[in-house]
């Protein structure tokens, strides 16, 4: 897992902003890592396919709204699933399929129902 | 989606004070379990290799640690740091470096020379089909280096926090994996600034974790007794810090005494090596101890074995020419 430290040190300084979480392999090469720096409006952290979710500490997401997206359906919903153990306020999973160059939305997950897809 | 930053509902340090015990204090089994999951599965963490064959099963650069390559002044670290670049360029790892110590044009000169093995053209030269095909050389090195290779232009000393900028716009815009630090004294006020060296080395192992890309770090030893001692991690310049806080650490050092038993006239052993590569850390790797390397003068190599022609940089796993 990469980029939670900045999101970590902005909490601890009484800000917060909503977090998206790539799942993908080697997310990390196209997730800036210094989202701060970039004035994005959402934290960026990745968390690679191989990581065993209970190693990671997951809680700087209480109370925060999450994206989680990325192509592998069964791991979204991992990632969706901790996130709100967790205690982040909502949890969106968005799962993506490539198709040549771009990515089509397959599959929306919504914590308050509001954006599931397909119903 | 909430936009931009707002003021934090939750106290949060509170917040991670109060669960710090449930979330930190596990059970063991749930280790153990990780450990019979990953029993017999390939090892999947993508790692780059020195250039020498012999030494792949040995040692790796793996994604976000901090390598220390340190060496006393004049004993090659930068032509072995150069021509493990090289490398890695030819492993497809995208590479920059920071040279604070030489231009560009310079750098790639030597790296040309030991990526062709031959020495570059100068104004010695006048044959115009000799410099031809030193032309078309730099034209093939020209298109090894493109999308593998970028290189900082700053010479001098450098602001840690420009520098620190640097690393990471490399990693998230350029997709960098490997970045050449030469050397950590000119990102730093003062060879006796231990706070501040340890300070710039927790903020480049932080950068390194949190992007994935392998940082090497070049740094100096301290002037060695006689030119035949051979260093340790302790004759590392500077606070104590730098060589716990990096993954691991590879010493680099030239065999001067042979070099002058030559000049003298006197013989020498072939078998004996002109320079070594002394691990004495690898963090998440079994193996330390002392690479034997012999010194092509030609190319500028560092060849693996007493004797061998110069390796092939373009192609891997790098094999004689």
């Amino acid at each position: 897992m990469r980029g939670q430290e900045n999101l970590i040190a902005m909490r601890l300084k009484g800000k917060a902003m909503a977090v998206s979480i790539g799942t993908d392999k080697d997310q990390s090469l196209y997730l800036p890592a210094n989202w701060k720096s970039l004035g994005t409006s959402h934290a960026f952290v990745a968390i690679d396919p191989d990581e065993k979710l209970r190693d990671l500490d997951l809680r700087f997401l209480v109370s925060l709204r999450v994206h989680v997206e990325g192509c592998d359906d069964a791991r979204v919903v991992e990632v969706f699933e901790a996130a709100k153990q967790a205690g982040a306020l909502r949890v969106i999973g968005t799962v993506f399929k490539r198709q040549g160059e771009e990515y089509r939305t397959v599959r929306m997950l919504d914590t308050e129902g509001l954006m599931e897809w397909p119903e | 989606m909430a936009g931009m930053i707002y003021e934090d509902t939750l106290d949060f340090a509170t917040y991670l004070a109060q669960t710090e015990a449930k979330a930190k204090v596990k059970p063991a089994a749930g280790w153990i379990e990780s450990l019979i999951e990953d029993l017999g599965k390939e090892d999947t963490e993508r790692k780059a290799y020195l250039p020498w064959e012999k030494t792949h099963n040995l040692f790796a650069f793996r994604p976000g640690e901090v390598t220390l390559w340190a060496g006393v002044n004049g004993h090659g670290k930068s032509l072995m740091t150069g021509l493990t670049t090289l490398s890695l360029m030819a492993q497809d790892e995208r590479s920059c470096i920071a040279s604070f110590e030489m231009k560009p044009r310079k750098t790639l000169e030597r790296m040309s020379r030991q990526w062709s093995g031959q020495r570059p053209a100068g104004e010695w030269m006048r044959d115009e089909q000799v410099l031809a095909t030193y032309r078309d050389l730099y034209e093939q090195f020209g298109a090894f280096t493109d999308k593998r290779l970028w290189l900082y232009d700053q010479q001098g000393t450098v602001k840690t926090d420009v520098i620190l900028g640097v690393m990471r716009y490399c990693a998230a815009e350029l997709r960098i994996r490997q970045f050449v630090l030469d050397s950590l004294m000119k990102c730093v006020q003062g060879e006796d600034d231990y706070n501040g060296q340890k300070r710039f080395v927790d903020e480049v192992t932080a950068i390194a974790r949190d992007t994935g890309m392998h940082v090497h770090l070049v740094h100096h030893l301290r002037k060695l007794g006689s030119e035949s001692d051979i260093p340790d991690k302790s004759d590392v310049k500077g606070t104590g810090a730098i060589s716990d806080q990096v993954d691991n650490m590879l010493l680099v050092w030239r065999n001067k005494k042979k070099e002058s038993d030559q000049h003298a006239g006197k013989t020498v052993a072939v078998d004996e090596p002109d320079a070594r590569l002394i691990c004495c850390k690898q963090r998440n790797g079994e193996w330390e101890g002392r690479i034997a390397l012999w010194f092509d003068a030609e190319s500028q190599q560092y060849v693996p074995k007493a004797g061998s022609p110069a390796m092939n940089m373009a192609a891997w796993p790098h094999r004689s020419i």
